[in-house]
């Protein structure tokens, strides 16, 4: 089977020259030579006699003919066919440039004994072997910049080789090599890529970075040419389990102190039932059996699992904060690592555990000196006889930036909109499980311009009585009477069933409908106004499409409409809009739109429907996410919102109208507010902001501390283990402890089939791609062989063509008959 | 002899290479004199023939006196009788053979053949006459001996030029009606014809007991028919178009070729036609030479 051509061009350009003999043949139908004649008796009688088999002879001719160009350019194209590596190219590329993929999965079972990770180096090292006159560099996630390969030493005491326990981002490390190579390379390149196709780190979504990587690769702007060469390990692995702790925390101080609780989850690749022996290790010792039920010491599982709740009695004298593993199996079998199961990689999970919150914590973001800060935080935080776990801090918001929202359950933001990195901060925190609400600024504090996930606050709306003057505060709005409806904005409807105005265990309403309102802000919501304008777009694009004679005014109205749509988006934050696919979105849409010419409507609407139309249908759906995205938890009487939800990551925000404050309203003296305030507090705590568990435990590879901070492992047999590639748990020199486990996704076993080749080829562009799938159960055996040239074949293909056109064009041995038999009769 | 005004058809050294051939023909000629070919009567050559007995009425004087007085029995001595050769030279005027590629026209080569033949034969004593045909009989030149005749010959041939169908089959017979004695007719074409006709008029020219020799001419190209183009054949006869692809149909071509050839041959040899197959790349003088000397061994 052939999968690529190294001069594809020549294919690409040359095929018609296929078509040459039949052009000729043509050509020489039409070029009739006159010519006197006198025997046309016998040209007659061969008129009538010519057969049909002379006719077949013929185009069979011209067959043969055609089919021998066709091979001379499939031969001259190059076509590589079948496996992986060696022997590619007749001429040796000057740079081989290899990619390794080290993420944990590609540390599963490939043959009898070996990993993929450590069956794709041995075919590193056998190609380091193949081109003598070849440079080969090496790059992986963890080197980050190629390195030279010496060929003379022992591959594997160049570099460090040993698995990770990182993902990776396989679009980010091929920009990586493109861009190195663009800076130093020249002539012809080879990338080898060795990876285990898991589509969460090749990431064909971001599109924006993959045509980078594709440009990059393409040497448009290089004076080198690569071709890429994908060793594709997907054989299926059928019998693994991994584990991951979601949660560690002490048992209540009041009834367990003793104990330890840990929330496990488990996640096997087949739906066959096992039985698991699990290891629980804390702060450097095992702990004993004796210590543990027999049900949390042997699991059953079968297929992904809910978490599963498991507590034992902790050893005397374990300290309040310590941390821990939990492994599935007793021990390692140095002889045979894949003893338990085909990956032993995701075979233990790191946690830190803490103590049981006792205290409920929210952070109340605004000046101190305003009343409205205090009160929610009172609220927050209420005062009660008998005590309550409850504590809120208030926070000035011009020092923020080191704050570590993570053991908040519930921030309150009562200023104007965060930005800058405290807003990524909060975005962050609120995708991580979060809860967050906004009461607007002050009337004094306004500041227009700033949004955070979409949803920006427009200017303040002030009730006024019927003087037409604006209420002065709630008070001066109560009615005189109880029969007489209060002035300012009336609440009419909320939510009653679900969210912080619920209605309670017992069914009773909160008296939201009480709350007086006299001042409010009102809300923008940029990725609903995104949808819009998209919308507006794609239907005088769909107008313009119908249109018999088209109009160049749609044509502006749809480049302004997209040109909204992107301001729109780009209001939304790198976390629902990424920055790559606002980039994208540019260039593959706004920027094309703009650049039609609406002069020239029917050349521009051609261009559209030819060219653009896929990727308006496209980036339709994308933006199509944004149409409601957010909830009116409750709502004044002309629907303007008064408590609106959006929902980020796990995390909510909310963004309340109306502040706690005497010129606002009458929020603070309204006890729904306290049960308001609760609810939040108490969903932050149930996402799992708040838990020391879950705020000291990061994704391995991700964890960025401060640079002149050191940590050291503290759960690894190697001392060498570094927290930029090795799952553990790592203690700074504060003492603070953070686990790092293997990325979530890494549990996920979605990876490319072969089928889905075009995806792969598709990301690389116009770059030749060879992916050489490795598919099948693990252990059977593949082919070390490299992708050989087939041109020689095509070769000989044509000459066997040309032979078979030679037999069929020259005199058959009943011709020579004839002329013999006319010679004789001659000499007679 | 205006021989300057016929170089296109003569040509001096060939006939003077072949003037001390003798034409003979291959069967007893009645001529109206004496000459030097056999004839089928009794005459007064000195070649003794038989001896016969006398009957009444034959001429006392032809009597062997000498056998009557040794054996008292009346016989007559009779001698071979020498007549001259009537020779009719039939020359084919039709379109095709206005043909020719490889050397000259096929006419041009058949009008040397009939010009020399005809020299020969008025050299030798010999009466010579020319029939040109086409579709019509364009000239009846009746055999004579004289040399003034032999340049009314050569002028006809000076101008006539191929055109028109074929129809010489019909004029064959004609011909061979026409003749009322024993002659030697050599006819000169390409019998681009049905072979089947040509062989029956070969038939009628035997039956009436002529010796008539057939001289074949053919183009090289029309038996190699090679071609690598297609082509827009158009018939010098009739000027009928054809297109066709000569690849295509060669071998279809040479075949028909073939078996025309093979039927003619076969038909000559039945009625014991003197057959020649030229080709005209070939020297029309060793053509002729052959001729003549296998006629020469054929008198011996």
């Amino acid at each position: 089977m052939l999968d690529q051509f190294i001069n594809l061009n020549v294919l690409k350009y040359g095929w018609p020259l296929a078509l040459l003999p039949v052009l000729i043949h043509l050509f020489n139908r039409l070029r009739h030579r006159r010519i006197d004649w006198a025997a046309m008796m016998f040209l007659r009688i061969a008129s009538r006699k010519s057969t049909r088999f002379n006719k077949i002879r013929q185009y069979l001719v011209l067959a043969l003919r055609v089919l021998a160009v066709l091979a001379l350019i499939l031969a001259l194209s190059r076509p590589l066919a079948g496996t992986w590596l060696g022997g590619m190219m007749t001429g040796d590329p000057e740079t081989i440039l290899i990619v390794l993929d080290r993420s944990v999965s590609m540390d599963s079972k490939d043959g009898s004994s070996l990993s993929k990770r450590e069956a794709a180096l041995a075919r590193i090292s056998d190609t380091a072997n193949k081109f003598p006159g070849t440079e080969i560099w090496y790059l992986d996630s963890v080197v980050g910049t190629p390195e030279r390969v010496d060929r003379l030493e022992p591959l594997e005491s160049q570099f460090d080789f040993n698995a990770t326990d990182t993902a990776v981002n396989m679009p980010r490390l091929l920009e990586q090599a493109s861009d190195w190579l663009g800076k130093n390379r020249s002539g012809d390149c080879m990338v080898f890529i060795a990876s285990d196709m898991q589509e969460d780190n090749w990431r064909p979504e971001a599109s924006g970075r993959w045509a980078k990587v594709a440009e990059g690769l393409s040497g448009e702007e290089h004076p080198f040419k690569a071709s890429v060469q994908v060793l594709a390990k997907t054989r299926a692995v059928t019998n693994n389990v991994s584990l991951r702790v979601l949660e560690a925390r002490r048992g209540d101080p009041r009834t367990a102190p003793e104990e330890l609780n840990l929330v496990v989850q488990f996640h096997t690749s087949s739906k066959a039932e096992k039985t698991l022996s699990l290891l629980y290790h804390l702060n450097g010792t095992n702990v004993p059996p004796s210590n543990i039920a027999v049900k949390h010491q042997r699991v059953k599982v079968k297929g992904s699992t809910l978490p599963i709740n498991v507590s034992f009695k902790a050893p005397p004298g374990t300290p309040e904060i310590g941390w821990g593993f939990v492994q599935i199996g007793l021990g390692t079998d140095a002889d045979d690592p894949f003893a338990i199961d085909d990956n032993p990689r995701d075979n233990r999970a790191y946690f830190v555990y803490g103590p049981s919150p006792e205290m409920a914590q929210s952070a109340i973001i605004g000046l101190g000196t305003e009343a409205a800060t205090d009160n929610i935080r009172r609220a927050a935080d209420p005062f009660y006889d008998g005590g309550t776990n409850r504590l809120a801090h208030v926070l000035a918001p011009g020092n923020l930036n080191a704050t570590a929202f993570a053991k908040y359950a519930t921030v309150a933001w009562q200023d104007p909109l965060p930005e800058g990195p405290v807003s990524e901060q909060l975005m962050r925190y609120v995708a991580e499980g979060g809860v967050l609400i906004f009461f607007p600024p002050s009337e004094t504090n306004q500041v227009s311009g700033r949004s955070f996930a979409g949803m920006e606050w427009q200017g303040v709306q002030a009730a006024t009585n019927g003087a037409g003057e604006a209420l002065a505060n709630w008070r001066v709005a109560r009615p005189a009477n109880d029969e007489e409806q209060p002035d300012g904005y009336r609440v009419t409807g909320w939510r009653e069933r679900e969210g912080p105005l619920a209605n309670s265990q017992n069914n009773l309403t909160l008296p939201v409908r009480d709350l007086i309102t006299v001042r409010r802000n009102t809300l923008r919501d940029h990725g609903v106004e995104a949808f819009n304008a998209m919308e507006l777009a794609w239907e005088k694009a769909e107008a313009l499409r119908a249109q018999e004679t088209p109009d160049g005014a749609l044509i502006r109205e749809m480049q302004k409409a997209l040109e909204t749509t992107a301001e729109h988006l780009s209001r939304l934050g790198s976390t629902l809009w990424p920055g790559t696919r606002a980039t994208d979105f540019r260039a593959q849409l706004v920027d094309p739109v703009k650049s039609l010419d609406a002069a020239q409507p029917g050349v521009a609407r051609r261009e559209l429907v030819d060219e653009i139309w896929p990727f308006l249908e496209r980036w339709r759906g994308q933006v199509d996410v944004f149409e409601g995205g957010h909830y009116v938890m409750a709502r004044f009487s002309d629907d303007r919102p008064l408590l609106t939800r959006k929902l980020v990551g796990r995390g909510q925000v909310y963004f309340c109208a109306t502040r706690p404050d005497e010129a606002w309203s009458s929020l603070h003296e309204q006890w729904f507010f306290v049960v308001m305030m609760d609810r939040l507090i108490r969903t932050g705590e149930a996402l799992g902001a708040g838990s020391y568990s879950v705020s000291h435990t990061r994704v391995c590879g991700t964890f960025e501390p401060p640079a002149d901070s050191t940590w050291k492992v503290v759960s690894s047999e190697v001392e060498t283990a570094d927290y930029r590639r090795n799952a553990g748990v790592y203690q700074s020199e504060m003492g603070e402890f953070i686990a790092l486990n293997r990325p979530m996704t890494e549990d996920d076993w979605q990876f490319f089939a072969e089928e889905q080749e075009d995806l792969v080829q598709g990301l690389f562009g116009s770059v030749p791609v060879h992916v050489h799938w490795e598919t099948g159960a693990a252990g059977e055996a593949s082919s070390t062989d490299g992708p050989k040239e087939v041109w020689r074949w095509f070769l000989i293909i044509m000459a066997a063509v040309l032979l078979g056109e030679a037999l069929l064009v020259i005199p058959r041995s009943s011709d020579e008959a004839v002329a013999g038999r006319r010679t004789a009769a001659a000499a007679t | 002899m205006a021989e300057q005004s016929y170089s296109e058809f003569l040509d001096g050294e060939v006939l003077g290479r072949l003037m001390h051939r003798f034409m003979h023909a291959r069967v007893p000629m009645v001529g109206t004199i004496t000459g030097q070919h056999r004839s089928p009567h009794r005459g007064s050559s000195v070649e003794f023939a038989e001896y016969r007995k006398y009957v009444p009425g034959d001429d006392p004087r032809l009597l062997d006196w000498r056998v009557l007085a040794r054996t008292d029995r009346y016989y007559i001595r009779e001698f071979e009788a020498d007549t001259n050769l009537r020779n009719y030279i039939v020359l084919d005027c039709s379109g095709s053979m206005g043909f020719g590629r490889v050397g000259e026209r096929k006419f041009d080569y058949a009008r040397r053949i009939a010009a020399t033949f005809a020299y020969l034969t008025a050299h030798q004593g010999d009466a010579v006459g020319l029939q040109c045909y086409s579709d019509q009989k364009l000239i009846d030149i009746p055999p004579r001996r004289n040399p003034a005749h032999l340049k009314h010959v050569f002028d006809t041939l000076a101008h006539v030029q191929p055109k028109g169908e074929t129809q010489l089959v019909h004029h064959l017979h004609e011909l061979a009606e026409r003749i009322r004695q024993r002659a030697l007719v050599i006819i000169i074409s390409d019998f681009f014809c049905d072979v089947d006709e040509l062989i029956h008029c070969f038939q009628h020219l035997s039956f009436q007991k002529h010796d008539f020799a057939v001289f074949h001419l053919l183009d090289p190209e029309e038996i190699q028919f090679d071609f690598d183009r297609p082509m827009r054949f158009v018939d010098l006869e009739d000027n009928s178009v054809l297109l066709a692809e000569p690849e295509v149909i060669r071998d279809q071509y040479l075949a028909a070729v073939d078996e025309y050839l093979v039927k003619l041959h076969e038909g000559c040899n039945k009625f014991q036609a003197d057959y020649r197959r030229v080709s005209t790349d070939a020297s029309y003088e060793e053509v002729i030479a052959d001729f003549l000397v296998e006629r020469e061994m054929y008198a011996k």
